[in-house]
């Protein structure tokens, strides 16, 4: 039954294909023959003619119609490339069923001429090729709506056969790299201690805010409050921690809203009854907040903090009235947990050994940018862990087998970060050779729209693709040689002025653009905020000069 | 009516030096044969290839080459002999001749039209009675029921997909996948339940797919056959009195007192069957019927298969769903 616990795609081609070769065997050659081409040539037809019928969509208006009509497309182009393709392929059914009818045999020649053994075979072939073809457009269909495992051996080995002839496979491709991309930037993370960093910035965010609720508490409302409400508050205060004593429960009521009916009809009751409502929103930071003041944690220390919220993670978490925010808190208690578990493993197979988590994290920012190093730390992880059924360490493994697999294309491109290198470099580097998705139109609208859109898919990776490809950066990343870049981009017709100053607002807005990657922040240049802002570029729209002022 | 066509024939003799040459002489003498061939000097399988009937002789199928009508065996007075050496033969006279060659014909009629008859109204029984069978496709209305199930369970099973990323980014969205999540960690039998339910869907999309033009085939090949069965025993029988009127025509005018006997005989082709015949027509609803017996005989098994694909699905379907909501029910409680 294991076999049916996840979800397992190579069941699924299984099905296929013995029903298309079971079939295969059924029809007799000219009609397996008419299916064949009626299904496959449209997309030969399509590779070959699509960007002459989308440019005849676009002068009739009928890719602005398609664009209405598409509630979802807004002013995306890959959703309307996409059902032009569709119409496009349909028509083609139609006009090569139409032509296949012309050479039909008469119903006594069928009877007559039966197929020898030669055709039988050549029917399970082409059942075979129709089989596949089905395959990779299920692939396609059913990929946002199922998490495929490409790892699984049939799968992997469909995923791989991509070509941009056969459009929808290499749509799949471009799909599975986005996917590969986010499981290695989440291992090497992981591995760095950068998530475990970030998780407890975001958490420290929220403690700070509670801090300042702490101070308004102390320096506005106590003051303002009546002697008895004071005398409660102090009577369970310790250290200044107001919003503990306040949290604290006494005869079955909190002290906060035994302090508002003190105040019942008092002029201060609104700004208390504010400070519950807050309280009520954040409570489970709040409950944090006590908990680690109550265990003397200084919020800056990274190995206490998280030690504790890694072994209370599940109990805290319960304070937590917002399912997303309980989630997001279990995940980082987990990620804590994962970190801790193996912090002194990653830390001994490094050349350095650093001391504490802060050289741990710089040893981890120059072992991604030394490919040679990073190779043979992956070696050495790869020894160390080879028993090690943790998904996060298995990712990792994976992350890192990819790398040695590739690591002479890799070290071709020693500036692109490991994470983004290894999804194309492992790809035989076809994607730093060949720009394919420049030459087709469907493909080309797809990644636009995701180099546009911080909230599609793509985004994460397909940004970093053309930042890393095509701009002319050196050690040190100037205003003027990303500017160029970008002009680039337009002089060739791969981008509009407005995608380009699309792509350059949310490159310097979005938080995961590739700008705030640690290894590229380090090599901006001083003044490359100040450069951008001062630049009267045609592509510096009044948005990005505002981001840029604040 | 037309007149028959005057034959240029030409009469070639042996001459001294033993070469042929052509006959100087009105009426040549030939020497007339003393016996006739009789079929004991054929090799059996030849002698029962021209017991045969002209009109249903098919060079293609037929395993003994035939020239001539006259190739053919007639009994006379117990003893069978070619059709050519009694009509052409001076010493039966005349009316033997005629008598012989009418009661040959009328016999081969009699055996073509039976043969005919028999061809005919047996296969358009059998073909009538298979015409309503083949009937193993999915209603539309369960194909689109078959499609929701698979999109719906599509749905429910994969929680970690990119869709539900995005329908958990709202609070609601949060919630169910959170919901779901705690459902199937803490029954994993459902996630296999609902895993071999879309394995299930997709063997019955595939079934009812490829039923589906298989059924569309077969009522298209019916129809052709239907129509091509019809089509053809009109230009069969047309046909079959054309080349019989103009046989007997042929060798009544020469069975006559005054006729020259020097005279060619009738070649083959001009009576055998032509494409369209008794033979293709019997293979042609034979087959027919045979394909639709074939579709008969796996009905009952591919409603079966497909019922039971069908019900498990459903079940399937239904416990997974049930069990969902009472979980999301009680989750929200």
């Amino acid at each position: 039954m294991a076999i049916f616990e996840k979800f397992n795609f190579d069941i699924v081609i299984a099905i296929v294909i013995a029903g298309f070769v079971a079939f295969a065997l059924y029809f007799r050659f000219k009609r397996q023959l008419s299916l064949t081409l009626s299904f496959l040539l449209p997309f030969l037809l399509i590779y070959f003619s699509y960007d002459f019928i989308a440019g005849i969509a676009e002068k009739t208006g009928f890719g602005n119609f398609i664009a209405k009509v598409l509630p979802f497309s807004a002013e995306k182009k890959y959703p309307t490339a996409i059902a032009i393709a569709v119409l496009t392929y349909f028509l083609f059914v139609i006009i090569i069923r139409l032509i296949t009818l012309l050479f039909r045999e008469p119903v006594e020649k069928q009877i007559t001429n039966k197929d020898k053994i030669h055709l039988k075979i050549i029917n399970v072939i082409m059942g075979l090729i129709n089989g596949y073809a089905a395959i990779v457009l299920l692939m396609f269909v059913l990929s946002p709506v199922v998490e495929i495992d490409y790892e699984r051996p049939v799968t992997a080995m469909v995923a791989k056969t991509s070509h941009p002839v056969f459009a929808v496979s290499f749509l799949n491709e471009i799909k599975a790299k986005e996917r590969e991309y986010a499981v290695y930037r989440e291992a090497f993370r992981h591995l760095s201690g950068e998530q475990a960093a970030a998780d407890l910035s975001a958490i420290n965010r929220r403690l700070d805010e509670v801090e300042a609720e702490n101070q308004f508490f102390a320096a506005v409302l106590y003051p303002e409050l009546n002697a008895d409400a004071q005398a409660l508050i102090d009577s369970h205060l310790e250290n200044g921690d107001f919003i503990s004593a306040l949290l604290t429960t006494v005869e079955e009521k909190e002290i906060l809203d035994r302090v508002i009916i003190f105040h019942a009809s008092t002029a201060i009751l609104p700004q208390l009854q504010d400070f519950r409502d807050r309280a009520d929103k954040s409570i489970g930071y709040w409950r944090l907040y006590c908990f680690l003041r109550g265990e003397n944690i200084d919020f800056d220390d990274f190995l206490a903090v998280t030690s504790s919220l890694a072994a209370n993670g599940d109990r805290l978490s319960r304070d937590f009235r917002h399912l997303k925010e309980k989630t997001a808190f279990r995940k980082q208690a987990a990620n804590f947990r994962h970190f801790l578990e193996n912090y002194q493993a990653y830390r001994q197979l490094l050349d350095d050994e650093p001391n504490d988590f802060g050289e741990y994290r710089e040893s981890f920012s120059a072992l991604y940018s030394d490919y040679d190093a990073l190779c043979a730390y992956g070696e050495r992880f790869l020894t160390a862990f080879s028993g090690n059924g943790d998904p996060i360490i298995e990712d990792i493994k994976t992350a890192f087998k990819r790398l040695l697999l590739c690591r002479e294309k890799a070290k071709a491109y020693p500036d692109v970060p490991a994470d983004v290198n290894i999804v194309f470099a492992s790809d035989d580097g076809k994607w730093y050779l060949k720009n394919r998705w420049e030459k087709d139109n469907i493909f080309r609208s797809y990644i636009i729209d995701a180099i546009t859109n911080p909230d599609s898919s793509g985004y994460a990776l397909y940004h970093r693709y053309i930042f890393h490809r095509y701009f002319d950066l050196d050690k040190t990343i100037t205003a003027n040689a990303l500017l160029g870049g970008l002009d680039t981009l337009v002089l060739k017709g791969l981008l509009s002025e407005k995608q380009a100053t699309d792509y350059l607002k949310h490159l310097l807005a979005d938080a995961r653009s590739a700008l705030r990657d640690g290894a590229v922040e380090n090599r901006l240049s001083e003044d490359f905020y100040e450069d951008l802002l001062a630049s009267d570029h045609k592509l510096i729209s009044p948005e990005i000069k505002q981001y840029l002022q604040q | 009516m037309a007149k028959p066509e005057k034959l240029d024939i030409s009469v070639y003799e042996l001459d001294s030096s033993g070469r042929y040459v052509k006959s100087r002489e009105n009426d040549p003498v030939i020497a007339f044969q003393d016996s006739a061939v009789v079929a004991t000097e054929l090799p059996e399988e030849k002698a029962r290839a021209l017991r045969g009937n002209p009109f249903l002789y098919n060079a293609e199928r037929s395993g003994t080459e035939v020239y001539s009508i006259e190739d053919f065996l007639v009994t006379y007075k117990k003893r069978e002999y070619l059709l050519g050496d009694i009509i052409r033969n001076a010493r039966f006279p005349l009316r033997v001749r005629k008598k012989v060659f009418k009661k040959t014909f009328r016999s081969w009629r009699r055996d073509y039209v039976k043969k005919k008859k028999q061809v005919f109204r047996e296969n358009f029984r059998t073909v009538e009675v298979v015409k309503s069978i083949g009937n193993i496709k999915l209603p539309f209305y369960i194909e689109l029921a078959i499609w929701a199930m698979f999109a719906a369970m599509i749905f429910i099973a994969g929680i970690d997909s990119p869709l539900w990323q995005k329908i958990a980014r709202g609070r609601f969205g949060m919630f169910l996948r959170e919901a779901l999540d705690a459902m199937y960690a803490s029954a994993p039998w459902l996630g296999i339940v609902a895993n071999i339910s879309i394995y299930l869907l997709i063997v019955l999309i595939i079934h009812s797919l490829f039923f589906r033009i298989i059924i569309k085939d077969y009522r298209k090949y019916y129809r052709e056959a239907n129509d091509y069965l019809t089509r053809s025993e009109t230009q069969i029988n047309r046909e079959y009195k054309k080349k019989r009127k103009k046989a007997y025509k042929y060798y009544m005018r020469y069975l006559k007192k005054k006729s020259t006997p020097y005279y060619p005989p009738l070649d083959i082709n001009e009576i055998q069957e032509g494409e369209v015949n008794i033979e293709v027509f019997d293979i042609v609803s034979k087959a027919t019927v045979n394909r639709s017996y074939r579709l008969m005989k796996a009905e009952p098994a591919l409603k079966v298969i497909k019922s039971i694909l069908l019900i498990l699905s459903i079940v399937g379907l239904v416990v997974v769903y049930g069990y969902s909501i009472v979980y999301v029910i009680i989750a929200a409680l």
